[in-house]
């Protein structure tokens, strides 16, 4: 097959209004890759399907992007999804403290990070955070694997938001990732993984989870991607809201 | 309705790829209208539209990672998943149930119905555009674009080869690419 006929094969046209089977948009994307001749076809036939769409436009109610927003910020809540209970004990830097606690296990749910803004962006977003008057700082001191790491929470009172500062928590082999969690009503939930791909990230403000209320915040050692349940001999920082 | 180049679809993709809000609300604001109106005019009714529509973006917030993995336009990508959501409500039973139960209850909504069926096909700027296609290729961008037919489907309908619907939409489209120049 040649690019002519590549080009007068109709595939293109096709998959430009959304019409080809799986099968021909996988060839079709295939070209498109291969030879720039095709790509620059393809943006021609692009822009008439766009153009088709736009003469016909339906303009939404304005509330509809609201709703929409607001359904994203539902489902990026942590899910609960069962609940076993044990007793566990956490410490915090002075005293031990016995507390009985039920697990949530939580399946799923990958958080979303807020990434790779410039520098400027990154100032500007931190200090919009750190200057909000409805922000409560949270300080989250070393427990005795590394006394001398510490971490600090921003809590947006509120919206419930998380903000953590990462960046005074040490280097992890690989492998390894900070997990950040919630003590709301005993219960210790998960409260998302904090981004440590490279230095950069984790010298960056990060958003987690969001809680409306919490007792406490800390963050454990565990595996890439995450744990179900803290391990607690591995609880790194720690602070009471 | 002219398309404001913020971002470059790469930029975009980047950004949603990161869980950008900003640029996924540019991409709702650039291409929610667009693919509302596909949605219009497959069931031409402005709140289930809406409903669809949230739906839609919905799905192409969660389900970005699928996109990369094809790494193809997004575009079409968008408007595939679009068309494939309302076919999927369509066709099934909830929306067929709705329907019959409306037609039972209210005979004049079928005619009020059958009239908007009617004035889904005759959007101004839509008539504007395909002024110039021979009929047999207007009815043919209406199929493909604005309808739930496959490419077998429309082929049956028109009682064409399969072949005929490629190189009928190719001519088609290159009409209007002609009018535009």
């Amino acid at each position: 097959l040649n690019i002519h006929d590549i080009i007068s094969s109709g595939l293109l046209e096709l998959y430009a209004v959304g019409l080809a089977s799986p099968k021909e948009t996988a060839q079709v994307e295939e070209w498109i890759k291969l030879y720039p001749e095709v790509a620059s076809e393809f943006e021609k036939i692009k822009s008439v399907s766009i153009e088709l769409g736009q003469a016909n436009v339906f303009i939404p109610d304005s509330e509809l992007k609201e709703r929409l927003f607001a359904k994203l910020d539902s489902l990026e809540q942590p899910s609960v999804v069962s609940i076993a209970t044990s007793e566990i004990k956490f410490r915090n830097r002075l005293k031990w403290v016995a507390v009985a606690a039920a697990i949530a296990l939580l399946i799923g749910s990958t958080i979303m990070n807020i990434s790779l803004y410039r520098y400027n962006k990154d100032m500007q977003f931190a200090m919009d955070i750190v200057q909000s008057k409805y922000c409560q700082p949270v300080l989250l001191p070393g427990m005795s694997i590394a006394p001398s790491a510490s971490a600090k929470v921003f809590w947006m009172k509120n919206t419930g938001d998380v903000y953590i500062d990462a960046s005074n928590l040490p280097t992890l082999p690989p492998g390894k990732q900070y997990q950040f969690w919630a003590t709301v009503n005993g219960k210790i939930i998960d409260g998302g993984m904090i981004s440590t791909l490279n230095n950069s990230s984790k010298n960056k403000i990060q958003k987690m989870k969001s809680f409306d209320k919490a007792e406490a915040f800390d963050i454990t050692i565990e595996k890439e991607g995450g744990s179900p349940t803290p391990t607690k001999s591995q609880m790194i920082v720690m602070g009471r809201t | 309705l002219e398309i404001v180049k913020r971002y470059s679809e790469e930029e975009l993709v980047t950004c949603l790829q990161s869980g950008d809000r900003e640029a996924f609300s540019y991409l709702y604001d650039t291409y929610a209208p667009i693919l509302g109106g596909v949605i219009y005019k497959m069931v031409g009714e402005r709140e289930l539209t809406q409903d669809l529509l949230q739906e839609v973006f919905i799905k192409i917030w969660t389900r970005f990672n699928q996109y990369e993995d094809s790494r193809g336009c997004l575009y079409t990508w968008m408007l595939n998943l679009t068309r494939n959501h309302t076919i999927d409500v369509l066709r099934s039973r909830g929306y067929k149930q709705r329907k019959m139960i409306r037609g039972d209850e209210n005979s004049v909504y079928n005619i009020s119905d059958d009239h908007a069926v009617k004035e889904r096909f005759d959007t101004i700027g839509l008539r504007k555009l395909l002024q110039n296609l021979k009929p047999q290729q207007r009815l043919l961008i209406e199929m493909a674009y604005f309808n739930e037919y496959s490419q077998d489907e429309i082929a049956k309908t028109l009682n064409v080869p399969l072949g005929t619907v490629k190189s009928r939409i190719r001519a088609a489209l290159m009409e209007l690419r002609k009018n535009k120049s």
